[in-house]
């Protein structure tokens, strides 16, 4: 497999459902980094990664892994990647020293010590069926496979939703050591945004089938800010230069998506640091430009 | 293809162990009422042997059952669709061709030895009766693992390309009772043909006689459905797969 700058690169993306479109979807994930890809439920997230996985076909536009086409080289690409799912994909009746070996058959990389040794790290049974263990339990497994094979790309759908904090925290270390070889990449969908503030370097929104935002994590965070006033101050506000705006009991918070042009123009107001979090709140309802 | 196998093997065992617990006990109750015919209480009870001897020809054909067991209990794809295997598996380097082949070389093997397990208990049967295993009853064993055969792929191909398992059952069954009218109305038409008093007409009788009229075209005509299906069914399964 060659070695290429983009883990993931995808161009004018479409996909037509009826009541759904994910609209021309443009995305760039370079190598050796780890892309949130954040959005609420029903937003497009899990199409966009079937679409990426050739587990649906697409109307139009183009997707390359580790720099090949997804479709052309169908196979060759999936040797090289992973998939986590929010749900264990393998028959519960089944234990790890099966799925080794099934696995073994499937993957020419498969690493047998690699899965034990991670089985052991996780304190992950050998011989226990998987119908006996816990959601994080089976979480931690899908994740051992996935890194036991030489994937160069880890693509997560929802990976850590309905974990316990305990749980999350030891997955995003073992995604943190996964980085270490600047040749990995994760791609991760999630609407946990506080899990993406800790470990993404890029983050994507997405809203009803469009990209709203898509660049470096910090960059968005930083050049964000929300603006909290009094609802006369509220009203001097141009409404060309905030997202959307909440409105409360108190007053009202803005969101500015250039905190620095905000901070000149109204200097007599607070504008805060914000979060994904609020980002992803206050574009979702941009349409509103007002809410409360 | 080795490691889908050993998958479907294990899954798979627990309802081996139930579909030959059958087959067995079917054996051991045909053993019995057949010793009893020959040196027990039945011997000597001319009519009770005679109508049983009917019987026998039925319970002959008992293990043919086990076919039936098997192909119901046997690892739905749609147990790989629940259980996100198949999902997974589309994510593998795994070739959609691999994936098809794999289930229909599993079931040809699950069938295959259920067959021989089916012809051993014809062979121990006849050996017990004091009988000729006759090349009639095998030919007939065999006819019924070949129909089963094509069923089940034919069963495989709704299931890469159905939606639903419902649709499936609803397809196969919608299937059996449109071949079960038929046959039952050329029978009828059999019998009106026949001009006798219905009273003298012993239906089985007339089954038998026509399915003697026709045997020597089942064995060719079930090897061919199941050859012809197995052929679409790998063709038709893939694309559906790949179609996704």
């Amino acid at each position: 497999m060659s070695n290429t700058e983009s883990a993931i690169e995808i161009r004018g993306l479409t996909k037509k459902y009826d009541g759904f479109t994910l609209d021309n979807i443009d995305l760039v994930v370079p190598s050796g980094s780890i892309m949130g890809f954040i959005g609420q439920n029903g937003a497009g997230k899990t199409t966009t990664i079937r679409l990426i996985l050739n587990l649906i076909k697409k109307d139009r536009g183009s997707i390359k892994l580790l720099g090949m086409d997804n479709e052309e080289n169908e196979y060759e690409i999936k040797s090289g990647i992973a998939a986590v799912f929010d749900e264990l994909p393998f028959h519960e009746c089944l234990n790890a020293n099966q799925l080794s070996t099934i696995l073994s058959y499937v993957y020419d990389g498969w690493d047998k010590k690699t899965f034990n040794d991670l089985l052991e790290r996780f304190c992950l049974p050998r011989k226990r069926r998987f119908g006996d263990f816990s959601k994080g339990m089976k979480m931690k497994l899908q994740i051992a496979a996935a890194l036991s094979h030489g994937a160069r790309l880890l693509i997560m759908d929802e990976a850590t939703t309905g974990l316990d904090p305990v749980v999350r925290n030891e997955i995003l270390d073992i995604f943190l050591e996964f980085l270490q070889d600047e040749n990995n990449s994760i791609f991760l969908s999630s609407h946990i945004t506080t899990d993406l503030e800790r470990i993404a370097d890029r983050v994507t929104f997405i809203d009803k089938g469009r990209i709203l935002l898509s660049g470096d994590k910090d960059e968005t965070v930083d050049s964000h800010g929300l603006i909290k006033c009094t609802r006369n101050e509220y009203k001097e506000i141009d409404p060309g230069d905030f997202i959307s705006a909440r409105l409360t009991d108190f007053g009202a918070e803005v969101m500015v998506s250039d905190k620095k042009k905000a901070e000149e123009k109204y200097s007599g107001l607070t504008i805060d640091n914000t979060t994904l979090e609020e980002i992803m709140l206050f574009y979702v309802r941009r349409e509103k430009k007002e809410w409360k | 293809m080795k490691g889908l196998l050993y998958k479907d093997l294990i899954i798979s065992r627990r309802f081996f162990i139930i579909a030959f617990a059958y087959c067995f006990m079917g054996a051991f109750l045909f053993a019995m009422i057949r010793l009893s015919m020959i040196c027990g209480n039945l011997a000597d009870n001319t009519e009770s042997t005679a109508s049983l001897e009917r019987n026998m020809y039925l319970l002959r054909y008992t293990p043919c059952a086990v076919f039936l067991i098997t192909f119901f209990t046997q690892n739905s794809c749609y147990e790989e669709v629940i259980s996100g295997w198949r999902r997974f598996s589309l994510t593998t380097p795994l070739r959609c061709g691999i994936i098809v082949r794999e289930k229909m070389l599993f079931r040809v093997l699950v069938l295959t030895a259920v067959y021989a397990v089916c012809i051993l208990y014809v062979i121990l049967l006849s050996v017990i009766g004091g009988e000729i295993v006759t090349p009639g009853i095998i030919g007939n064993v065999t006819s019924i693992y070949l129909a089963i055969l094509a069923l089940t792929f034919t069963e495989l191909t709704l299931s890469f390309s159905l939606k639903n398992k419902q649709m499936v059952i609803t397809i196969l069954f919608g299937s059996f009772s449109v071949i079960s009218t038929v046959l039952i109305f050329l029978l009828m038409m059999k019998l009106k043909s026949m001009n006798n008093d219905p009273s003298d007409i012993d239906i089985f009788d007339v089954i038998r006689g026509e399915v003697l009229k026709i045997r020597k075209y089942v064995l060719p005509v079930t090897a061919g459905a199941a050859a012809l299906t197995a052929v679409l069914c790998n063709f038709l399964s893939v694309k559906a797969l790949e179609r996704r």
